[in-house]
């Protein structure tokens, strides 16, 4: 069966640099959230677009904001001067952000991590607090209604003694 | 299955005609990821189902890794 977590796989074994963020974040810390794309904040350098586009080869990756879902292009150079790409692949959806909002930068982003092993995989995701206060960045309602379910689970932690 | 068309976004809408109605505004503006549904739009609805089979997968495996991470459910703490 097609699972989305080989999208993950596959960036690890291409030694892509990217840190789990949004709803499947979320899910790690205990959300209800069921989502269905992957978010990860990534450093769109040439070299992690390279290894971002051997990862994705093969899924049909496309861009899923064009009305014609036109194809990811081979080379890395033709990425240069994007800050985030929205893609659509045979594996699932995948948001490559190189900034959260509220947080900022990669390089900023990969100093509140979490490391979690998913099935084998091991993966940096971000840490409940830091996710939060990017929650509370976006604003949306949608974002509101889930930092504070996160706030909630946090909370729960906290009086339990269990964090 | 047979894909049923009336599940289909209506063709003859142009995208910048459906930005401007009033149920797709309100998504917009609540945060929904409404490229993700229009993508899904153009999915049979086995397409769509297979989809979130996929996606299902890293979600329970998620859900795992929080728990292994923690040593205990985050979502029911008290009862670990």
């Amino acid at each position: 069966m097609v699972s989305t977590l080989d999208l993950l796989k596959r960036l690890n074994e291409h030694n892509v640099k990217y840190i789990l963020v949004g709803g499947m974040a979320c899910v790690v810390h205990g959300s209800h959230v069921v989502t269905q794309d992957v978010d990860i904040c990534a450093p769109l350098t040439p070299e992690n677009l390279s290894g971002l586009l051997a990862a994705l080869a093969g899924s049909n990756p496309r861009f899923r904001m064009t009305s014609d879902l036109r194809p990811l292009p081979d080379l890395p150079e033709s990425l240069a001067g994007f800050r985030n790409l929205y893609l659509i692949t045979d594996l699932g959806q995948l948001d490559v952000l190189s900034e959260i909002a509220g947080i900022g930068e990669y390089s900023t982003v990969e100093r509140h991590t979490i490391q979690v092993d998913l099935e084998g995989t091991p993966c940096r995701v971000l840490d409940l607090d830091t996710l939060i206060a990017a929650k509370k960045a976006m604003n949306s309602p949608k974002d509101r209604l889930m930092a504070k379910e996160l706030e909630a689970i946090r909370e729960r932690l906290g009086r339990s003694g269990k964090r | 299955m047979k894909h049923n068309e009336a599940m289909k976004a209506p063709k003859s809408m142009s995208k910048a005609a459906l930005d401007e109605t009033p149920a797709y505004q309100a998504a917009v503006e609540y945060g929904i990821d409404v490229s993700q549904l229009e993508y899904m739009l153009t999915l049979t609805p086995a397409e769509r189902l297979k989809r979130h089979d996929a996606a299902l997968a890293l979600v329970l495996a998620a859900r795992r890794a929080g728990i292994r991470y923690y040593g205990f459910d985050p979502r029911s703490p008290e009862a670990s």
